[in-house]
C-alpha cells in the first residue's frame, strides 16, 4: 500500500480529531499547497488524552478549560469549585471533544491560509 | 465554539443554580449546608474557592469584613451573580450581544501574561490562606 503524507498526518495525528471529520480534513488535505503544510506540520494540536488527565488532576481548578482555550470558563469553574463538582464531573467526559473542537478550529485557519 | 447562545443558556442555567443554592443555603439555617467540593471531600483540603457560599451568605447577611475573611472570591462572585444574569437578559430582550463581545474582550485580556500571572498567584495566594484557615 502507498501511504503519501496526508495518510500519514491522519496516523499520527488523527487521533486529534472527530472520527467524523476525518474524510473531510483527508480531502482537504489532499489537495493543499506547500506552504500551508509546512504550516501544518509545525501546528500543536491538543491531546485529548492528555486534557483527560489534567481534567482529572485539577477539573475543580478549572486547569483543563483554561489549557484548552477556554478562559472565562476556566475562571468560572475555577470560582464555584468547578462548578460545585458537577461540572467537574461532565468536563471529565466532555473534554476530550472540546479539545478535539479547538484542534478543527485550528485546522480550518490554516487551511484557510491565516 | 462558545456562541453567543450557548453562552447565555449556560449563564442562565448557572445564575439560577446558585440562585437556588444559596436560597438553599440561607434559608437552611446552618451555614455551609452539605460538602460540594470534590477536592475537599477527597483529600480534605480545603481548595481555592471553598468558602464562597459562606462568604455569600455573610454578605447577605450585611456582614463585610467577616465575608473578605472568609474568602475574598465571595465578593467577586456575589458581584459577577448581581450584574452578569441581568446583562444577559437586558441582551436577550433587546437582541444585542454586548455581554458576549464583553466576555470574548475579558477573555483576551486575561490570556495576557503579564495579567494571567499575577491573577495565579494571588489564586495561589489565597488558596493557602484557605488552607492555613482550615474552611
Amino acid at each position: 500500500m502507498d501511504l503519501n503524507k496526508t495518510d500519514l498526518f491522519l496516523m499520527l495525528k488523527g487521533n486529534n480529531f472527530e472520527s467524523h471529520q476525518l474524510p473531510g480534513i483527508k480531502n482537504e488535505l489532499e489537495v493543499l499547497d506547500d506552504e500551508r503544510w509546512k504550516k501544518l506540520l509545525m501546528t500543536d494540536f491538543n491531546d485529548p488524552k492528555f486534557f483527560q488527565i489534567i481534567s482529572f488532576l485539577g477539573g475543580t481548578f478549572g486547569i483543563d478549560r483554561f489549557l484548552v482555550g477556554d478562559t472565562g470558563l476556566g475562571v468560572a469553574k475555577l470560582l464555584t469549585c468547578g462548578g460545585m463538582g458537577i461540572w467537574t464531573i461532565i468536563d471529565w467526559f466532555l473534554i476530550g471533544g472540546v479539545a478535539r473542537e479547538k484542534n478543527v478550529l485550528k485546522l480550518k485557519e490554516i487551511l484557510s491560509g491565516y | 465554539m462558545l456562541t453567543a447562545r450557548r453562552l447565555y443558556r449556560l449563564v442562565l442555567w448557572a445564575a439560577a443554580g446558585g440562585y437556588l443554592w444559596l436560597g438553599y443555603t440561607l434559608f437552611q439555617g446552618s451555614p455551609g449546608g452539605p460538602g460540594v467540593c470534590l477536592i475537599k471531600e477527597v483529600t480534605g483540603v480545603p481548595c481555592p474557592s471553598c468558602g464562597t457560599t459562606r462568604a455569600i451568605e455573610a454578605l447577605a447577611h450585611g456582614n463585610l469584613q467577616a465575608s473578605f475573611l472568609l474568602n475574598p472570591f465571595g465578593l467577586l462572585v456575589f458581584a459577577l451573580m448581581m450584574v452578569i444574569p441581568v446583562w444577559v437578559v437586558v441582551d436577550l430582550l433587546t437582541g444585542k450581544t454586548t455581554f458576549y463581545r464583553a466576555y470574548q474582550r475579558s477573555e483576551q485580556i486575561l490570556r495576557r501574561k503579564y495579567i494571567a500571572i499575577p491573577l495565579a498567584i494571588l489564586v495561589l495566594l489565597n488558596w493557602v490562606w484557605n488552607i492555613m484557615k482550615g474552611l
